[in-house]
């Protein structure tokens, strides 16, 4: 029923004054609007009939985080999905929240504020979701990096690429030649050492 | 009796300077007469993360008021292993079987969902054959995610026998499932472009051996199962939710269909050879406990159906798409695949920047979706009832944590 009507529609329309959904190849129908405009953005497509909230989802870029929010709506006939993109610089990434329009942003707000770090204003809780309170980092940015988590290891377990990209050329031989030359290390240390490089190589 | 004591219980006021009398009270006269001066205090409950009701590693910090739960904390994230990074370090094909591990009583939709994704941004087609195959192991994936919630579900409310029954039904999927891809839980069976391979001999005459004898036991288990006396005591008219409420929560799939919304991506956004299909999207309307728990029994109805039918129009022909490498590389772009998983709308989101690795890779779980609305569905309702609350939401939290 639906997707016959979709194909008969033709491919964009206008919701409200000014926002204007147009489909687009992979995803279905689509809405960029900038992030100052994001909420009125959002209220429009409410208004229009899309009352249930999907996702969001932020993707990492050098300079930005793109948003993609999904809406669907239980009331309209046809184009009865939204992708809502906006993109948010990452020196200020701050976005109004969703969460008055659609209860259910709050949670996928949280999420997205753990794992890449933007801030949702006016979200009534936003605290990390997945991880703990006191982790570093954001983990799905892609210059995050996990090396203050080894401290305990006396970074005898960063001889793998990362590490050595890191610190190139000193830190690794060295490394490597204090481990031969230690014989009197105690034997588990020494097998804990051969369990971490073998994990390490499986996983190039 | 037991009910009827609790709410006269919640009634009353209880501190602790009394409660011996209390007790003695209740022992000797089933009530308590005079309830004057004593007061309320609340506590804090711990529910898990390691409980044997809680689905999976759940922590809720509950708040209660004698029998009565006035809030409820959430604290997920105990299964959490960052599926979204390890999906941008390995090539399209190497995720499959990570998808395997996020709803693992039902890792056959994932493995759809993800390679619809992939199809969708690399513009592949899929041969007929395989969305055949793919349509009858996601609906038998349906019917042992639902016989799984049936069994849990009675088990919650006290009844263990259904348990043995549902999980030998289930058996049966599993074994069909061994002898077509050769695991019984994780699968990796639906592969970019198609399916891994083509259905042994006799797969099709013993699925619809399968089907079809369960079809006539349903009967007999909505009967032993749904149509228990204290099973529907248990169930009906608790945690009601309504349509505006499940929407405003952002429910999908069973739970949201409860309450008479009709949103099933299987005709709302259809795929594969959906609409070439004749079935029923099963709608309830008071979004209680029991309407939950029936409509996935009714769904198992439907699914049996479509088995058939699939089986019945199953053409012959390739089962993958040509010329798909195991590395390879999409172009440039976006794409979105969501099905109808037993949970709901599961939905992935994957981003190419032209290389092998995705970009990108957003999981939508149903699920954390529908795990969100616990708070606002229980709170008011009697701490024994939570359980079976989140029961019938049906949370799988290697989906809710990713």
């Amino acid at each position: 029923m639906s997707d016959e009507n979709i194909m008969n529609q033709g491919n964009s329309e206008e919701i409200s004054a000014g926002i204007k959904i147009v489909e687009e190849k992979g995803i279905g129908y689509t809405l960029t609007v900038e992030r100052e405009d994001l909420f009125k953005a959002a209220s429009a497509l409410k208004e229009a009939g899309f009352d249930l909230f999907l996702f969001v989802s932020g993707i990492d870029y050098p300079e930005s985080i793109k948003l993609t929010y999904r809406v669907y709506s239980s009331k309209r006939q046809n184009k009865l999905a939204v992708m809502l993109k906006t993109e948010v610089p990452k020196s200020d990434p701050t976005v109004d929240s969703l969460v008055p329009l659609w209860s259910a942003a709050n949670w996928h707000e949280r999420e997205t504020y753990d794992l890449y770090g933007v801030i949702f204003k006016g979200h009534p809780d936003l605290r990390r979701i997945f991880l703990p309170q006191d982790w570093v980092g954001y983990p799905l940015r892609k210059d995050y990096s996990d090396d203050h988590m080894t401290v305990m290891d006396d970074g005898k377990k960063d001889k793998d690429k990362a590490a050595a990209k890191d610190k190139p050329a000193a830190a690794a031989p060295k490394e490597s030649a204090e481990k031969q030359d230690a014989p009197e290390q105690p034997s588990d240390i020494a097998d804990a050492n051969e369990v971490s490089t073998n994990g390490s190589d499986k996983n190039e | 009796m037991g009910l009827i004591k609790m709410s006269k219980l919640e009634e009353m006021k209880i501190s602790n300077h009394n409660l011996s009398e209390l007790e003695k009270d209740l022992a000797l006269n089933g009530e308590v007469e005079s309830t004057e001066d004593i007061v309320t205090e609340e506590l804090a409950i711990h529910f898990g993360p390691q409980h044997p009701s809680a689905h999976g590693v759940f922590h809720a910090i509950f708040h209660v008021k004698g029998e009565v739960v006035t809030k409820i904390e959430p604290d997920i994230g105990y299964l959490h292993r960052c599926f979204e990074k390890i999906a941008e370090n390995r090539t399209y094909t190497q995720f499959i079987p990570y998808t395997d591990r996020m709803d693992y009583v039902a890792s056959m939709t994932n493995n759809w969902a993800y390679c619809m994704a992939v199809e969708k941004l690399a513009g592949i087609e899929v041969p007929e054959r395989a969305e055949h195959i793919r349509v009858i192991v996601g609906e038998l994936q349906r019917i042992a995610s639902h016989l799984v919630f049936l069994s849990t579900a009675g088990s919650e409310a006290g009844a263990l026998t259904p348990f043995v029954y549902f999980f030998d039904e289930r058996e049966g999927i599993l074994t069909l499932y061994e002898k077509i891809c050769g695991a019984r839980l994780t699968y990796n069976y639906i592969r970019i472009g198609g399916v891994r391979a083509d259905a042994p001999e006799g797969w099709l005459d013993d699925t619809l051996a399968f089907v079809t004898r369960l079809k006539k036991r349903m009967y007999d288990y909505d009967r032993l199962v749904l149509g228990n006396y204290i099973f529907k005591k248990r169930f009906i008219g608790v945690a009601p939710f309504s349509a505006e409420q499940a929407l405003d929560w952002g429910l999908t799939g069973p739970p949201l269909r409860s309450t008479g919304v009709s949103y099933d991506v299987r005709r709302s956004d259809p795929y594969s050879v959906y609409p070439r299909l004749e079935f029923d999207v099963v709608v309830k309307y008071k979004g209680d406990n029991y309407d939950r728990a029936c409509i996935r029994s009714d769904e198992i109805k439907q699914s049996i159906r479509i088995i058939e039918q699939a089986i019945e129009q199953i053409p012959e022909g390739p089962v993958k798409a040509d010329g798909i490498a195991k590395v390879f590389k999409p172009a440039a772009g976006e794409g979105y695949g969501h099905v109808e998983s037993p949970k709901g709308d599961l939905g992935f989101y994957v981003v190419s920047d032209g290389t092998t690795k995705p970009y990108r890779v957003k999981i939508q779980g149903p699920s954390f979706g529908n795990l969100q609305a616990l708070p606002a569905m229980s709170e008011g309702t009697y701490i024994g009832d939570v359980v079976l609350t989140l029961g019938t939401l049906d949370p799988v939290f290697g989906e809710v944590d990713r």
